[in-house]
């Protein structure tokens, strides 16, 4: 059966990137003694994905890994055993069974993610000293029937419309936070720093250092007026 | 939650490649209350961390040392070239990996080398740490800094960084030398104090209390302690053979986020070896062989695999089929691993039936290669190496292989090894071409899996100390590479050329290993000058510089000859001849002589040739 575990990702771990997260948790899986599932071959590892991948540097609070396992018990046993034996800055939050099929994987199934931009010292320095008031630097932005950014990949340069990509943008805690929702996935995505550069050439702002830190606070499934955390798809076992 | 600290800001370490590794924090690492530990102890492996981090031996300090609620030991890693420029940019202090403060807080900081070429890697540290390079301008506020590990069996050329070096194995005597750090602190002993009592430690070498004298044509004449309560010989120390399975393992190794190289469990399963190959350091030095018992391994990898959750168990050896419990220790591992999903991987396991029917069922034969060691092309220099493998021991093994589906094949070769003729060149060519003629004589087509594909490759010879070739004489630097393309021109000239591929090792790393391994103190000003010229990550041949480091012997008038191609004589004393390692000087030139004459010494089971590691007692000595 497929199981659903979101966990945290905080702290140092956001040095950490995406495969050798993936390794960390075929290792813990390995550790809990738990009946999971393993791949074929001569070299057989659990199954496991992760659903959205984090960039190194941005830090979550809702992460998602979908498991393969043949049996276990309640899920907050589980929780309590993968978390007994975890490093600081990785927290199982949920586990639940979801169903099975590749259709219902969660990388499939991502559709959009929440996050929260936080600006440094230097950037709150920058907007206070322009006098800019973000709610209304953003409601301007967002207006636009198109927001073009340059698009500058290996094989192209070009233009993209991120304007269809942002489905919320609101300032938090005044001056130092933005919340974001936007499009995630495989069919459309955006990456909330290229939002966020966006923002700052919107703002007359050229970006210095590490300008704001990124934390993501959830990872949705489903339409865009419709949608539902990963979790939700699921049942406690 | 308790929230880590780093050392390094988030700009820097987002700025560098990798940033897991200088953040720490890896599972099963070690966090204690620093005002809680009367000694503070960073252990170094001075390379890059994935190769740092692959080594048993830090495991197996860290886990010892840390048993000890009196001592903290931490780890620190050389810099990479990226960070090392940040570092020095901002003037930023290094520091270790799970306190992520100052190295230069620790108590003692100890190096493990490895291979000479890190030797600028261990100034970088000592220097990115605030730490005076020379063990002579460092005061009470730096730590007591000590080398372990194979190149200190001669010390001399980078005995001036060095406060202490310790010849032997860590679980015999570094506890004691903690101990007497915490005594002298308990009587308010400073590290002069320290050091002339460590001096006394069995094992200790102080290299500050030693001098040395040389004679006219530069050769040592005499090497003596200053004081009379210290050795004038400094004794190896090894855990006997009867303890060897007692000795404490890793039972919780720290587990690293990002791919090391050897990212599996690691088995030691026997320290020492019984083949006296005549090129091979670790063949001499580690001697004499103790085996653990294949019981406590057994229980040893499922205690390390439970306490990882790693998906690999490596075994550790300097020839694992020579271990004389291999066949209980590889079923129990197979049938343990089997069950748990977890990969054996059997490196230095020679090539017979035994070792096929095992690769067999724990490996997937259409991905994986045959590997022979054959070290020399002929029959000839293979005697003079005093390496037992034979043609036939390669023919039928090679055959038995292409049997079960193998059709890929792996030879490791050396050139520039003593009494090398042109024909032992074009041997490891005509060596291929047999093989590969076995293979298309005997495998009939429509049994062939494909071509058979050959890869040759060869490493340049360096004399070490302590081995029956420490008198031999090295090549001049072209030469080297010379030999090299007259095999790529003798391979060209095979029938089944296609078959076969030919690569070599760097030429230039060769003449400056050469130096440093039987250099003297000499060569440490050298070391120094080429790190303050730039010089790290030597043993990168991306990084390394031999046109500057050419440049820097030239400039401190050091020959460069006098330590590679100088015809040493038989009785001259050599720098590091103040160290017994067990295993007779006069041992070592029998073993030369015979090899000159092309004589093969039996290996320790077939017959004791009295090398004189008996006295320590091991496992085949009479």
């Amino acid at each position: 059966m497929k199981i659903r575990i979101k966990y945290t990702k905080t702290g140092v771990l956001k040095y950490i990137g995406h495969l050798d997260m993936m390794r960390y948790f075929q290792k813990l899986l390995r550790r809990s003694g738990m009946d999971i599932g393993f791949t074929q071959g001569y070299s057989p590892h659990p199954e496991i994905s992760i659903a959205l991948p984090l960039g190194i540097g941005v830090t979550s609070e809702a992460e998602y890994m979908d498991v393969t396992v043949n049996s276990c018990g309640h899920s907050a046993e589980m929780i309590e055993l993968l978390n007994k034996d975890q490093v600081e800055g990785v927290r199982v939050l949920s586990f639940r069974q979801v169903p099975d099929g590749r259709r219902s994987n969660c990388m499939a199934i991502v559709s959009a993610a929440r996050y929260q931009a936080t600006f440094s010292d230097s950037m709150k320095a920058e907007i206070s000293s322009r006098k800019l008031v973000i709610e209304e630097r953003l409601q301007d932005m967002l207006a636009q029937s198109s927001i073009i950014i340059r698009k500058k990949t290996k094989r192209s340069d070009g233009d993209a419309d991120i304007r269809p990509l942002v489905y919320e943008a609101q300032s938090v805690a005044s001056l130092s936070s933005i919340e974001l929702l936007l499009a995630a996935g495989s069919a459309n995505s955006l990456n909330p720093d290229t939002f966020m550069r966006a923002f700052a050439e919107h703002c007359g702002i050229e970006p210095q250092g590490i300008p704001w830190h990124i934390h993501r606070l959830e990872i949705y499934a489903g339409e865009k007026d419709a949608l539902v955390p990963l979790d939700s798809l699921g049942e406690d076992v | 939650m308790a929230n880590r600290k780093t050392a390094l800001p988030e700009e820097v370490l987002l700025s560098v490649e990798k940033p897991a590794r200088y953040i720490g924090a890896e599972y099963n690492s070690v966090m204690k209350n620093a005002a809680e530990v009367k000694v503070r102890f960073v252990m170094c492996f001075p390379d890059v961390y994935e190769i740092g981090m692959s080594y048993l031996g830090i495991q197996i300090i860290y886990d010892m040392l840390n048993k000890r609620p009196d001592v903290w030991c931490e780890r620190v890693y050389s810099p990479w070239p990226d960070l090392d420029r940040v570092l020095r940019e901002k003037k930023l202090p290094l520091f270790s990996l799970e306190s992520q403060e100052p190295v230069k807080r620790a108590d003692i900081l100890g190096f493990t080398l490895q291979y000479e070429m890190c030797y600028t890697n261990v100034l970088q540290v000592l220097d990115l740490s605030g730490i005076p390079l020379r063990s002579n301008d460092r005061t009470e506020a730096d730590p007591i800094v000590i080398g372990g590990g194979p190149c200190t069996y001669n010390p001399e050329p980078v005995a001036p960084f060095f406060d202490l070096f310790y010849i032997g194995e860590a679980e015999t005597q570094m506890n004691s030398l903690v101990d007497l750090l915490e005594e002298c602190r308990a009587e308010g002993i400073g590290r002069t104090g320290f050091l002339r009592r460590a001096a006394r430690i069995p094992g200790m070498y102080v290299p500050a209390f030693y001098e040395p004298a040389y004679n006219a044509d530069g050769t040592l004449a005499a090497f003596s302690p200053v004081y009379d309560d210290i050795p004038g010989t400094i004794k190896r120390q090894v855990v006997s053979n009867d303890d060897i399975s007692d000795v404490p393992f890793p039972e919780r190794p720290v587990v690293p986020y990002i791919q090391v190289t050897q990212d599996r469990v690691v088995l030691e399963i026997m320290r020492g070896c019984i083949r006296g190959c005549r090129f091979c350091q670790a063949g001499m030095i580690y001697r004499p062989l103790r085996e653990k018992s294949f019981e406590v391994l057994l229980k040893n990898a499922e205690t390390m695999l439970k306490n990882t959750g790693y998906d690999e168990v490596s075994l550790s050896s300097l020839s694992s089929s020579d271990y004389s419990g291999i066949k209980p220790l590889i079923d129990g591992l197979i049938d343990f691993c089997g069950s748990h999903k977890v990969n054996i991987a059997l490196p230095s396991l020679r090539i017979d039936a035994f070792s096929l029917d095992v690769m067999k069922k724990i490996q997937d034969v259409k991905k994986s290669s045959l590997t022979f060691a054959p070290e020399g092309g002929t029959q000839r220099i293979r005697n003079v190496i005093n390496k037992g493998l034979t043609e036939e021991d390669i023919m039928g093994g090679a055959l038995q292989a292409f049997k079960g589906g193998w059709n890929r094949v792996k030879l490791y070769f050396m050139l520039g090894l003593p009494t090398e003729t042109e024909e032992d060149m074009r041997g490891i060519a005509e060596l291929s071409e047999r093989i590969a003629v076995l293979y298309y004589r005997n495998m009939p087509p429509d049994k062939r899996k494909g071509r058979i594909q050959i890869t040759a490759s060869a490493s340049f010879f360096v004399p070490k100390p302590f081995t029956p070739f420490q008198w031999a004489v090295m090549e001049e630097p072209d030469e080297y590479l010379r030999r090299a393309y007259y095999v790529k021109d003798a391979m060209r000239e095979q029938h089944n050329r296609k078959s076969m591929s030919f690569s070599y090792h760097d030429a230039d790393a060769t003449i400056l290993e050469g130096v440093m391994a039987r250099g003297d103190r000499r060569v440490a000003d050298v070391i120094e000058n080429a790190y303050r010229a730039g010089s790290i990550f030597d043993a990168w041949s991306d990084y390394l510089d031999y046109g500057r480091w050419m440049k820097v012997f030239e400039d401190a008038g050091v020959d460069v000859g006098f330590y590679t191609t100088r015809q040493r004589g038989l009785d001259e004393l050599f720098p590091w001849d103040f160290i017994d390692i067990g295993v007779s000087k006069s041992f070592l030139r029998r073993e030369w002589a015979r090899a000159l004459a092309g004589e093969v010494t039996p290996n320790c089971r077939e017959g004791c040739s009295g090398c004189g590691a008996a006295v320590l007692g091991g496992d085949c000595c009479p």
